[in-house]
């Protein structure tokens, strides 16, 4: 006798990260759910110490950080992350979860064209919180262009810019909110690894419910830590 | 005296209960909401009789808990793995019974016995290897040696701690 799958993620939903990701190496079935469930797969990162002898051969990054989200139009400490959905994973503490399985000393994530990657080091393993916090610093970073040098004078005119204000990075992706994604594709470094954006996604609020979809969980971590 | 109504259930025995012990099921619950007053047996078409027994014997034990205060996300019901005592003995049957338990209060819909059930199977998993889970439940081992190989890697990481 089997039990059906609802009642199976249902069970694993009372197991902790260490035994979840055992549960999910038992068969393909047991697998699929609990890699597929991105809240049941975020508790498979537990906070772990950084194991020197490990080999990243299969790096993941933690599902929340793929819902990054740059909007230069609210200031960083109420910044945006992710999608309403995620913020049940808050309340399990994803915020303490490592940002990688396995765990890495360094994450890089290269995230805008011709500016330099985020850097993130932990020697504890780096966690879901370093690199939020470093997120919104680099978002946050002045860069040396002006609106106008990087705009150009009728496009900043046209869309209300003031030209002479210098611009930060998150200012580059232009005033949409925007979803970041990374390639599954690793660059192993010494310590760590590097994840590349692979695409900036456009995000409208529904027209449906009139309301954003709820980037709130960046601040929603700030304000938890 | 207590009002008391009679189901039936899948091999057609008929159970008498405590109308306010049947509530426990909000499937039932619903039910004498819609029609009221009935002689006739409600019949529980999902549920052979040894199952429901044991479903109503829970329901018995547990009539006076207040109103379930499930907050669906509140942390601690979903992540502790703590049954208080009468419950795990109520639960120490074969797995086949366990199984059928915990179908029939999803059937039911008696949330705090499907939360109690699933913390059981959950109990089962807990600090096992994946072989002695396999064999607890009885799982085939479906994985191709390739993933297999993946799978060796991440429990060293899952276990080097």
């Amino acid at each position: 006798m089997e039990l059906p799958s609802f009642i199976l993620l249902e069970v694993f939903s009372h197991l902790p990260g260490r035994d979840l990701v055992v549960a999910s190496h038992v068969c393909s079935l047991w697998n699929n759910l609990i890699t597929g469930r991105r809240r049941l797969r975020a508790n498979t990162f537990v906070p772990s110490e950084y194991n020197p002898n490990f080999d990243t051969e299969y790096t993941e990054l933690h599902p929340v950080i793929s819902q990054l989200h740059f909007d230069n139009s609210v200031r960083s400490k109420e910044a945006t992350y992710g999608v309403r959905k995620c913020r049940a994973i808050s309340h399990d503490g994803v915020y303490q979860q490592l940002a990688t399985c396995p765990a890495v000393k360094e994450l890089r994530l290269a995230v805008l064209k011709w500016q330099p990657d985020v850097v993130i080091r932990n020697e504890n393993g780096v966690r879901v919180k370093d690199v939020v916090e470093e997120l919104a610093r680099y978002k946050d970073t002045p860069v040396m262009n002006s609106f106008e040098d990087f705009f150009g004078k009728d496009r900043c005119s046209r869309m209300g810019f003031e030209k002479r204000k210098q611009m930060r990075r998150a200012d580059m992706v232009s005033s949409e909110k925007v979803l970041v994604t990374f390639s599954n594709k690793v660059e192993k470094i010494k310590d760590g690894v590097l994840f590349k954006a692979e695409n900036f996604r456009s995000q409208q609020p529904s027209k449906k419910s009139q309301k954003p979809e709820g980037y709130k969980f960046w601040g929603a971590f700030l304000l938890e830590a | 005296m207590a009002v008391q109504i009679k189901l039936m259930s899948s091999d057609q025995a008929m159970l008498v209960v405590d109308k306010e012990v049947a509530e426990r099921s909000v499937l039932i619950k619903n039910m004498l909401d819609d029609i009221g007053e009935v002689d006739e047996a409600i019949p529980i078409p999902n549920v052979n009789e040894a199952v429901l027994k044991k479903v109503i014997e829970w329901c018995e034990h547990h009539k006076g808990d207040s109103p379930s205060t499930n907050d669906e996300e509140s942390d601690s019901r979903k992540r502790s793995t703590d049954i208080e005592e009468w419950d795990q003995k109520f639960m120490q049957v074969d797995q086949e019974m366990l199984f059928e338990i915990i179908l029939a209060a999803n059937y039911l819909d008696i949330k705090p016995l499907l939360d109690v059930g699933c913390k059981t199977v959950a109990n089962m998993i807990k600090g096992k290897s994946p072989e002695e889970i396999r064999k607890t439940f009885n799982i085939q081992n479906d994985f191709t040696a390739e993933e297999e190989e993946q799978i060796r890697r991440e429990n060293e990481w899952a276990e080097d701690r």
